[in-house]
């Protein structure tokens, strides 16, 4: 039996490639390809080797063995190297290249200055209403019920909140920005 | 284990980057299972482990220490065995090789461990 034939019919080869797919799954096709390529010529060179020395197969299929057990560690670390670089730069190159992170920012701005406008508009009318009618607007309302007493105090309320959200974030924004320059 | 400093090379790596450079300068090619034999200390009874031996070839290479290429496979096919990826020592590989001799890693940190792009 030749080194190929060895090589193709060994158990130990097919669990080693086998172990080759295994931790190699994550990760892209042409490298895990590579690997394999590699390792199946290595094992087909150690058993030509052995083949040429007149080495017992089966103390052949033993030093195989031993060398694929003892890389496990380095495998596995291997595999998670390569999968943790390919997580990072598949993130920085399709999520936040410079021209998304600006524009993200010009739209994070525009909500925020829409909400603050929003807010003072709400909170200037329901005090006004307040303190002009009581809460109650008689005569021409949008919809019946409308410009009542309660909805007054909820349009102040939730103007008043969305207020202090808008001048928290704006807050948090501003010392961020002085932090990093 | 520790973690080691960045730059550094391992006993490993300067042990391929040895044997490299002796194949290169006799113009032989230097695949895997060869570069095992080679660093065997035992004459090839204790080969160094695949998982072992293989990422400290892809690190050398992604630092642009080792230049790696498939072998055309209508020659492997020809002697009828998988074709072999060989390794060649570059210029910074030299560098880095006579660094680590002199024992000053911060010739090799200069090179540094970021992969090289194709």
């Amino acid at each position: 039996m030749n080194a190929s034939q060895q090589s193709q019919g060994s158990r130990v080869a097919d669990a080693i490639l086998n172990w080759v797919d295994l931790y190699t799954r994550a990760l892209p096709a042409e490298v895990a390809q590579d690997r394999k390529d590699e390792l199946r010529s290595d094992i087909y060179e150690q058993y030509a080797h052995a083949a040429r020395a007149g080495m017992p197969l089966r103390s052949v299929d033993q030093a195989i063995a031993l060398r694929a057990i003892r890389g496990v560690v380095a495998d596995i670390t291997w595999s998670t190297i390569h999968h943790t670089r390919r997580t990072r730069t598949m993130t920085t190159s399709a999520e936040v290249t410079p021209a998304r992170q600006r524009l993200a920012g010009q739209l994070a701005a525009a909500l925020w200055a829409i909400l603050v406008v929003v807010a003072i508009i709400g909170l200037t009318g329901s005090i006004t209403e307040m303190i002009n009618t009581g809460g109650q607007v008689h005569g021409l309302v949008p919809w019946p019920g409308a410009a009542n007493i309660s909805l007054t105090i909820v349009v102040l309320i939730v103007s008043a909140a969305t207020l202090a959200l808008t001048a928290a974030i704006g807050l948090t924004r501003w010392l961020r920005a002085r932090s990093t320059v | 284990m520790g973690r080691r400093k960045q730059g550094s090379l391992l006993p490993l790596e300067v042990n391929i980057l040895e044997v490299a450079n002796d194949a290169g300068s006799k113009d032989e090619l230097l695949y895997g299972f060869a570069l095992a034999r080679a660093l065997s200390t035992n004459d090839g009874k204790s080969l160094a482990s695949h998982g072992t031996l293989y990422k400290a070839l892809g690190r050398l290479s992604e630092a642009g220490f080792l230049e790696a290429e498939w072998e055309d496979p209508a020659s492997a096919e020809t002697e009828h065995r998988p074709r072999r990826r060989f390794y060649r020592i570059t210029a910074n590989g030299k560098t880095a090789l006579i660094a680590a001799r002199a024992g000053a890693p911060s010739q090799a940190r200069n090179q540094s461990f970021r992969p090289v792009r194709a």
